[in-house]
Formats: C-alpha cells, structure tokens, sequence
C-alpha cells in the first residue's frame, strides 16, 4: 500500500493480485475496497471480452482446416545453411552463364540476350530446379524432434520409449 | 539416456498407458476437437500471423499424436501440447532474420474480424461497439510485447493457465516467468489506459 495518504494499493501490488502471487495483505485491501477492486475489474473485464471474442474466431477458423491431421505434412524450417546453399547456386548458375557468354564473343554474347528456345529450356530447368529446392525446403517433412517435447522429470519408463519411439511424419 | 530392447518397451506399455489420458492422446480426432481452436488462438497472438498459426497448429497436434508415446501424464494434455507449440514457435523466430522469404506468405491478424466476434446477448448497440473496441485495441497492444511477454501473457490471461504450468510449457524458472508476466501486464495496463 502507498502510505497514510493514499492507502490504496500500489500499480505493481493491482499487478501481483492479478497475476495472482500478491501479499496476503494486498488480497484482503482488494476484497475490501471498492475502488481497488475497480481498477482491477477494468482490466478483468476487458481480458473477458478479448477470450471471449478471440475464442469464438479461433473456433470458427478452426472449424475451416482439415481434421484429418494425419494427412498433413509438417513444415520444414528454413535454416541458415539451406538459404545459403540455394543463394550459393543461383549465384553459381548466373556466373556460369555469363563467363559462358562472355567467352563466345560478341555475337554469341548478343545471341544470349535474344532470345533463344534452347538456352530458355535450360534457363528454365535451372530455375526450376532452384525453385523445387526451395519449395522441398519450406513444404518437406522431417524427422520430428521429440526428444524437445518430453516432459521435463525424469521417468525411467518414459525415457526406454522416447528411446524407441520412431516419429512417422 | 539409456537404451532399451524393443521387449521392455512392449512389456511396459500398458502399464504406462494407465497413467495417461489415453483417450485423448490416442484418439487424433478427440485431440482436434478438444484442443485445436484454442491452441489456434495461442499460436495465431502469439505469432501475429493466422496462416502460420494454422500450420504451426496442425503440425503441433501431429507431432502430440506421433510422440504420444512419450507423454507420460506429469502434466496436463494442454501444458503438454503448449510446450510442443511454444517449441515450434520458437524454431519459427529463429528463422525471423529472412523475413525476406517469409514476407510473400505472411499474413497479419485481422483485428476487426475478431472484434467481430464477441458475444451480442443483453447487450446494446453502443456496449458491442465499445467491446469490439476493446478487442481490438487489447489485439493490437499485445502485438506490441516481444515474443516471451505475449506468450506469458496469453497463456495466463487468455489460456488461464498457473505459474507452474506456464514455467513448464516455456521450459523457464517461474521467477522468469513472472518478470516477463510482469512486465507484459505493466505495458498491456497502461496501454489501455487502466493506470
Ligand atoms: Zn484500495
């Protein structure tokens, strides 16, 4: 509580009381004071509403997705290396294609610019390829990490089958 | 961790199966009904991002249903599959720095849309226009908090989960847990105006 002045209770202290660890004194003042209890029920009634609503979208939404979850393939992170390595070959397919036509000379390099339907063909597989990388990158499944998702006590039981579970994805 | 022949796992499964809520960790569309809208809901504020919730979701029940195996019931079903889905969240912000790649496929939540929700019984006109305010704003405010804040903040507020549980599925000692609860309650309060 503030002092003589104001003895109603502190922003933390209406803090620790909705967070729930607050001081035995500081629960009693709540019970007792109606101004206390006020400032406290702006915020009460307002995380009311925002459940409330945010729980029925969500309920809608998910109504909107498959529940046939076996059929659904799980997502694949994007990591650092996987970036690299398909920046890595783009990079590699553009300076193969230029020292290409650079060494060809003027007229190979001019027939580079126009169009031509064999270098689109190999242009477009090259991309395509890079594309496909990608794509399996952010769509592939993988193995599932379930060491992560044990529960944090130690269980003799439970650590022979996360041992032996294998995760089908 | 030690290993086991397939035979001690075969001849101790049922009885750890006793221990557990069988019934929904080995029956997927149980799981789906019980727990998708609202861990929908925790992974679409937590995230910011709807379409990503929706898969980070269904991965995170496939991956409950795959490892159900492990569970081994010290907790609830809901702390559990919040672990798995804080995790992927996780992995998910770690790849936060190629935005670049992600920025085709991002969406943001649609504030309105869920305002749009809230309950219309015995209210007025003006009390459903002054709480599809307030879910809005309280939406956009904690968009603001960083990701461990939000996370804390909806798991207690909106997921009504305690401290123990909450220090469980973030994998963090409770007194972290309650500073970043804190500090998200600090900034959410005064941002609507309570202080
Ligand atoms: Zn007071």
């Amino acid at each position: 509580m503030n002092n003589l002045q104001n003895p109603h209770l502190t922003e933390d202290e209406l803090d620790e009381v909705l967070m729930g660890f607050a001081s035995e004194d500081a629960t009693l003042h709540v019970a007792a004071c109606e101004p206390c209890g006020a400032r406290l029920d702006v915020f009460r009634s307002q995380m009311a509403v925002f459940s409330q609503a945010s729980m029925a979208w969500s309920d809608a939404r998910s109504n909107t997705i498959s529940r046939d979850i076996l059929a659904h393939k799980p997502t694949r992170r994007l990591t650092l290396t996987t970036v690299w390595s398909s920046a890595a070959t783009l990079m590699l397919a553009l300076a193969f294609s230029l020292t290409t036509a650079l060494h060809q000379g003027p007229r190979a390099a001019d027939s580079a610019v126009v169009a031509h339907p064999d270098h689109d063909q190999s242009e477009l597989a090259s991309d395509n390829e890079m594309l496909a990388a990608i794509n399996s990158e952010f769509g592939a499944p993988r193995q599932a990490q379930v060491g992560i998702y044990e529960n944090v006590t130690a269980h003799p039981a439970g650590a022979r089958s996360a041992v032996s579970l294998q995760v089908r994805n | 961790m030690a290993t086991y022949p397939a035979s001690c796992v075969a001849l101790e499964w049922p009885l750890r199966r006793e221990g557990r809520a069988i019934s929904e960790l080995d029956d997927i569309d149980l799981l789906v009904k019980t727990y998708r809208a609202r861990l929908l809901r925790f992974v679409t504020f937590s995230t910011g991002d709807p379409d990503l919730a929706e898969t980070i979701t269904q991965d995170c029940l496939l991956k409950a249903y795959n490892a159900r195996l492990s569970f081994r019931g010290d907790s609830s079903v809901n702390t559990w599959l919040t672990s798995i889905a804080v995790n992927l969240i996780r992995d998910h912000q770690r790849t936060q720095k190629f935005k670049f790649w992600k920025q085709a496929r991002a969406t943001a939540v649609d504030v309105t849309d869920v305002a749009s929700f809230i309950a219309v019984d015995c209210t007025s006109p003006e009390q459903q226009l002054i709480a599809k305010e307030q879910v809005a704003k309280l939406s956009v405010i904690i968009e603001t908090l960083s990701l461990n804040q939000r996370t804390v903040f909806l798991m207690k507020f909106a997921e009504e989960m305690d401290l123990a549980d909450i220090s469980q599925s973030m994998g963090m000692p409770i007194n972290t847990v309650k500073t970043h609860l804190h500090r998200a309650l600090k900034a959410v309060r005064s941002q609507l105006g309570a202080q």
